[in-house]
């Protein structure tokens, strides 16, 4: 399943949600011996093969409510007790926290937390790997002595780092022609002229704003103190740079979902833009050659958490954590894994994992063999190597970390004007 | 009347003609030598000799029209275009008495025009009358 | 074409075809304007039905946008007016949608299609708005102020409670003076939406919890009051944070959600209006093309149409001018009196058919005056012919009167002359001599008789012997030469035939009489034996006459006298025999055939005779 396939099917999701605030879960309760634990989350990685797999090895019933981005931190924001075990990115941490959604977690009930690598840990897997800009998971994953949360380590975290990915944007190389990944591609070419009217965006604010900036800046067109932090004066210089850009026609628009990008590079409506690896993935196999770009400005990487509800307890906080130490116990990993997504504790997904599956996906190596999908479909053609290099090249080259910012409110509004400009 | 013999010049080819007139001629004048030429080209022969001066001119010139070779037309004109020759009197003495023939002689300057008369002493008489006539004459010397 | 029409239709006819003819072509013209019209006036209807729709796109584009304009009014200052408005114009536009699908072609509808659920998505995800809006708005106006103050009369209790307390009392009026910062915080950031005034306002309330928890642990008698206003600033708390959420919410909601929905229906508008502005454009292209087509096509037919009534009518005069040019032509040839005026040929009996027919007569008329005329000329040449004829046959019997007059009287003159001499001599005595000229007088008059016979024999020539016939020369003068052969010899003269001679047409003892007398004069003139006298006849042909040559060796002919020799009674020696009659009948015996006689002569080179016969056709052929 895609990772935020529908960022925005909102209108029936939400009137749903909003619905159930009142009388959230709206789930008739098997009473039974088993405790039930109830999951709220993207499509990312609520999957019912993962659901049924959890729930045969762990002999607990899980509930999962699978939903957008916003339609479920909107949920989580505002009714804690709607939900035991919230999984989306860390940008969402600082409005969960802020709507006192969720409750520390407790490393020593963690299994497997000194497998779980650097890149959770220290904001980079390798010593000498830049960190990126943004709230880096490490950032915000332990809650500091005065409550705040903080890259010192402490004994209680703010949620469980687990899969994660870089993004960039895609372009079709029968148009474009193709780059050099980490030298000549670059997120430049989102505003490249050559592209007019055929460069669509995604229409998250949180995750396309930083594609727009990371553009301009590309461009030289400006630059910004902190990007991950735009003051209200960059905001507003940013979005009179694209939206002079849109109104000279340059962008096709926004793309609200997954498939809804796939259709806009399928027509040729879009020849670039934000794009999101399972969308590549599904164009290649459609015959349209799209290259996930590896740009030489770094990627926007994004990071997987796990929260606790403010609201779970006793028997159901146990199934929670076992849920939690039960992702990180490898076929989980190697799971997503097939799909693109990386686990924060990668060596115990290995052995869940063939050696070609490992190689390609992990080491960057060209596939020895055609590698299947989740669904038992071929995916990758053998020979094929993964754009980006190895998974420590990738998070080698992180420019910034996708983050909720202070005037996150302030840049709805201007992505109004961006958007009806 | 001169005592000089005269010469006749009679072109004439009627054998019998010439011997009539030279008879009557004979018979009257005792001083006239006749010459006969019987045809046009004995005749023109003479002339040419008088023009040379070999001859000398004739006091009269009796000229039959009827000729063989040239006829007396012809030898009229060869004398009257002459200088020399013109001063010959030529009278044309023909047995014709054909308008066309006297009209052409009278043109041509013949000096006489007289028919042979067919009369018993008719004859005789018109050669006595001619050269009676032509003794009258005094332009000889001119 | 003219021909054919010639042919196949009377005048009548021709010119009613020429009649029907432009009237087809005018109509057809007619036609085809009226045809290209419509169609182009089709084209132009599209064209405006094009225009129109063009508006929808305007329209869609306005409405949307107001739509949106409205749906921001409401959503930030919460107008209800602007949320019906946004109601309103959904279902307007909707419905409008609805109209236009039916009405506008498939490629419209598609469009319309499209944007249709981004519509209804953008109006469904309002009504999220506008719920999450009313629930924060009614969170602010209750929940929120009621555990405001349900709060303070709490904390008014402790204050009372904690009256002995001045530190306590201060410390709950914190609370409160933190309650009053939190709630200005929370309208701070709802004005402004900057979530440092929501940072803000929970550290208060965090720090009002810690105070109130902090009383409560000195405190314990007044413990579950303090936790009653505990639980309540939590629930203050709660309040708080949902407003914030649902502020963020419906922010999110109408400033993505909605907007996108918003823009892609603009999307689709303004590509919807390049469609047609393509469309028109295309349109426009066509109609321009169209009418360009038309025009040339309607030029070309017409052109054509024209070209070949041009052609059918101008045949058509031609069928009519043409064959009256001609006659006229005729006519005045005609009546110019020509009998050869060509007639031109037409098959039909129509009315120029008739006129030809006329023409045809005239010119029979023509020739028959023609043949009179002819007629009467040849009549009048063979008159003048027959006059000249007579006036030279008088001249020639003057000539042979003058001449016999003048040869048959010599003699006369002779006879009597020398009676005259023979009566003087008689009157002299001279008998002797007068009786010696008695021969004389027998010889003039034996002359005289010869000239008579001669002139006798001359006049026949011509008269009596008419019957010609074909006589072959070589036949002829081969007899001729067996019948002299013996004389000849004798006399040693040579009579030479050449062969190949021709054949003519005559009289066959004309021409022996011919031969004899030229035979004869030869023979007179031949110079002496020694010399070898001889004649030579041969021929040669000449055009269209035979040449016969007689040619001997005697004295030859001065050129003098070469006309005379054919005169009658002409003689170049008056010591030779013979009248002078012999040529004169051999020239007459070539006249009566036709044909002609001259001498070819220098003296002492002998003379050649030459006779032209017209050469016999029938003669040649046999």
């Amino acid at each position: 399943m895609d990772r935020r396939s529908f960022l925005i099917k909102s209108g029936a999701l939400i009137s749903a949600a909003t619905s159930s605030t009142l009388g959230f879960p709206a789930i008739i309760k098997t009473y039974n011996r088993k405790p039930t634990i109830r999951v709220l989350g993207t499509h990312v990685t609520l999957q019912e093969t993962i659901r049924q797999r959890a729930e045969q090895d762990l002999g607990i019933h899980i509930e999962f409510y699978p939903g957008g981005d916003a339609e479920v931190l909107f949920k989580a924001s505002t009714n804690p007790g709607s939900f035991d075990i919230y999984e989306q990115w860390s940008d969402s941490i600082k409005i969960l926290r802020m709507a006192d959604a969720i409750q520390p977690i407790e490393i020593k009930k963690l299994k497997y937390w000194e497998e779980i690598n650097n890149l959770s840990k220290l904001g980079r897997l390798t010593e000498h790997a830049p960190i990126g800009q943004g709230d880096a998971p490490h950032k915000l994953l332990y809650i500091q002595a005065d409550g705040s949360l903080g890259p010192e380590a402490t004994q209680r975290i703010s949620f469980l780092p687990y899969v994660h990915n870089t993004d960039s944007f895609g372009y079709n190389s029968g148009v474009i022609s193709k780059g050099i990944p980490y030298e000549t591609e670059s997120w430049s070419w989102l505003l490249d002229e050559r592209y007019a009217g055929k460069v669509a965006i995604v229409n998250a604010p949180t995750i396309g704003i930083f594609d727009l900036a990371l553009a301009v800046q590309a461009q030289g067109l400006m630059t910004f103190k902190d990007i991950s932090g735009m003051t209200r004066e960059e905001i507003d210089a940013l979005f009179e740079i694209v939206i002079d850009k849109k109104r000279r026609g340059h962008f096709r628009g926004v793309w609200t979902s997954v498939p809804h990008s796939i259709e806009l590079m399928a027509s040729g409506e879009m020849v670039i833009g934000s794009m999101f690896s399972p969308a590549v993935r599904q164009l290649i196999g459609r015959g349209i050659p799209c290259v996930y770009a590896a740009p030489k400005e770094g990627y926007r990487a994004w990071h997987g958490v796990m929260c606790l509800s403010r609201d779970c307890h006793d028997e159901r906080k146990d199934a929670a954590y076992a849920f939690m130490n039960w992702w990180l116990s490898g076929w989980p990993g190697a799971f997503i894994a097939r799909q693109g997504y990386y686990i924060s504790n990668p060596e115990r997904s290995r052995q869940f994992m063939s050696a070609s599956e490992w190689d390609y996906w992990y080491a960057g190596k060209p596939a020895q063999e055609a590698l299947k999908g989740i669904n038992g479909a071929a995916v990758v053609r053998p020979g094929e190597v993964r754009t980006g290099g190895t998974y420590a090249k990738r998070f080698e080259n992180v420019a910034i970390w996708n983050t909720v910012m202070d005037n996150h409110e302030y840049s709805l509004l201007k992505w109004n004007e961006f958007l009806l400009s | 009347m001169t005592h000089q013999r005269r010469n006749l010049l009679l072109i004439e080819d009627s054998y019998e003609h010439a011997e009539l007139a030279m008879f009557y001629i004979a018979e009257y004048r005792q001083d006239i030598d006749i010459i006969h030429l019987p045809d046009g080209g004995s005749a023109m022969q003479y002339l040419e000799s008088i023009r040379n001066g070999e001859r000398p001119l004739p006091w009269l010139c009796l000229l039959d029209l009827k000729l063989p070779k040239y006829d007396g037309h012809e030898i009229l004109s060869t004398i009257k275009d002459d200088e020399y020759l013109a001063r010959i009197p030529v009278v044309v003495f023909t047995t014709s008495a054909a308008s066309k023939d006297i009209q052409q002689a009278i043109t041509k300057h013949a000096n006489s025009f007289i028919t042979k008369p067919m009369g018993a002493d008719r004859y005789g008489m018109t050669i006595d009358s001619i050269l009676k006539y032509w003794e009258l004459n005094q332009h000889e010397r001119i | 074409m003219t021909q054919f029409l010639i042919n196949h239709f009377k005048l009548q006819q021709r010119i009613n075809i020429g009649y029907i003819l432009a009237g087809s072509v005018s109509v057809i013209i007619v036609i085809l304007a009226a045809l290209a019209f419509s169609s182009i006036s089709n084209d132009y209807r599209s064209y405006i039905s094009s225009s129109q729709k063009f508006h929808i796109d305007l329209l869609l584009t306005g409405q949307i946008t107001d739509i949106h304009r409205q749906a921001m009014i409401y959503t930030y200052q919460g107008h209800p007016s602007a949320a019906d408005q946004v109601m309103t114009g959904y279902e307007n536009l909707l419905k409008q949608l609805d109209t236009d699908l039916q009405a506008n072609p498939p490629k419209i509808q598609a469009f319309l299609d499209t944007i249709r659920p981004h519509l209804k998505n953008y109006y469904a995800v309002f009504l999220q708005v506008k719920k999450q809006r009313d629930t924060q708005q009614y969170l602010i106006r209750n929940d929120f102020r009621n555990h405001a103050s349900t709060i303070e009369t709490l904390i008014r209790d402790l204050t009372i409670q904690f009256s002995h307390s001045s530190d306590v009392n201060w410390q709950l009026e914190s609370i409160l003076n933190r309650l009053l910062s939190v709630e200005r915080n929370l309208y701070r950031y709802l004005d402004i939406l900057d979530s440092s005034y929501v940072a803000a306002a929970k550290e208060q309330l965090d720090e009002a919890t810690a105070v109130l928890e902090n009383i409560g642990r000195h405190n314990h008698a007044q413990q579950s009051l303090i936790n009653q206003a505990i639980d309540k600033l939590e629930r203050y708390r709660q309040s708080f944070n949902e407003v914030v959420q649902r502020t963020r919410g419906y922010l999110y909601l109408i400033n993505v959600v909605m907007a996108a929905e918003a823009y892609e229906i603009l999307y689709q508008s303004k590509k919807l209006s390049n469609l047609i502005t393509e469309e028109m454009a295309v349109k426009e292209r066509a109609i321009s093309a169209h009418v360009e087509e038309i025009l040339w096509i309607l030029t070309v037919c017409c052109s054509v149409l024209l070209a070949i009534m041009a052609l059918i009518t101008d045949s058509i005069r031609r069928s009519i001018a043409l064959p009256i040019a001609r006659l006229a032509n005729t006519f005045r040839a005609l009546t110019g009196g020509s009998s050869q005026a060509s007639i031109p040929a037409y098959p039909l009996n129509d009315e120029i058919g008739q006129l030809i027919h006329a023409a045809s007569s005239f010119r029979d008329k023509n020739m028959e005056t023609e043949c009179l005329l002819q007629e009467s000329l040849r009549l009048t040449r063979a008159l003048e012919s027959s006059h000249k004829t007579l006036e030279h046959t008088n001249e020639e019997l003057e000539q042979v009167i003058h001449t016999v007059s003048h040869d048959l009287k010599s003699p006369l003159v002779t006879s009597m002359g020398f009676v005259s001499i023979m009566r003087k001599l008689a009157d002299q005595g001279q008998y002797e001599q007068a009786v010696s000229r008695l021969d004389k007088i027998t010889l003039s008059i034996g002359r005289m008789e010869q000239l008579i016979n001669d002139l006798l024999d001359f006049s026949r020539v011509g008269r009596i012997d008419l019957n010609h016939k074909r006589i072959d020369m070589n036949a002829l003068l081969y007899r001729f030469a067996q019948t002299h052969e013996e004389n000849l010899n004798r006399i040693g003269f040579t009579l030479r035939i050449h062969p190949n001679l021709p054949v003519i047409h005559g009289n066959e003892s004309r021409i022996l009489q011919l031969f004899e007398n030229i035979l004869t004069n030869a023979v007179k003139y031949a110079p002496n034996e020694e010399q070898g006298a001889r004649l030579e006849i041969g021929a040669i042909a000449y055009y269209d006459h035979s040449l016969i040559f007689c040619r001997d060796n005697g004295p030859g002919i001065e050129p003098a006298f070469q006309q005379k020799i054919f005169g009658l009674f002409y003689r170049l020696d008056n010591h030779a025999e013979g009248s002078g009659i012999g040529l004169a009948i051999v020239k007459k015996v070539m006249k009566i055939h036709g044909g002609d006689i001259w001498v070819e002569s220098e003296p002492g080179k002998g003379a050649c005779f030459w006779l032209k016969f017209p050469r016999s056709k029938t003669a040649e052929v046999s």
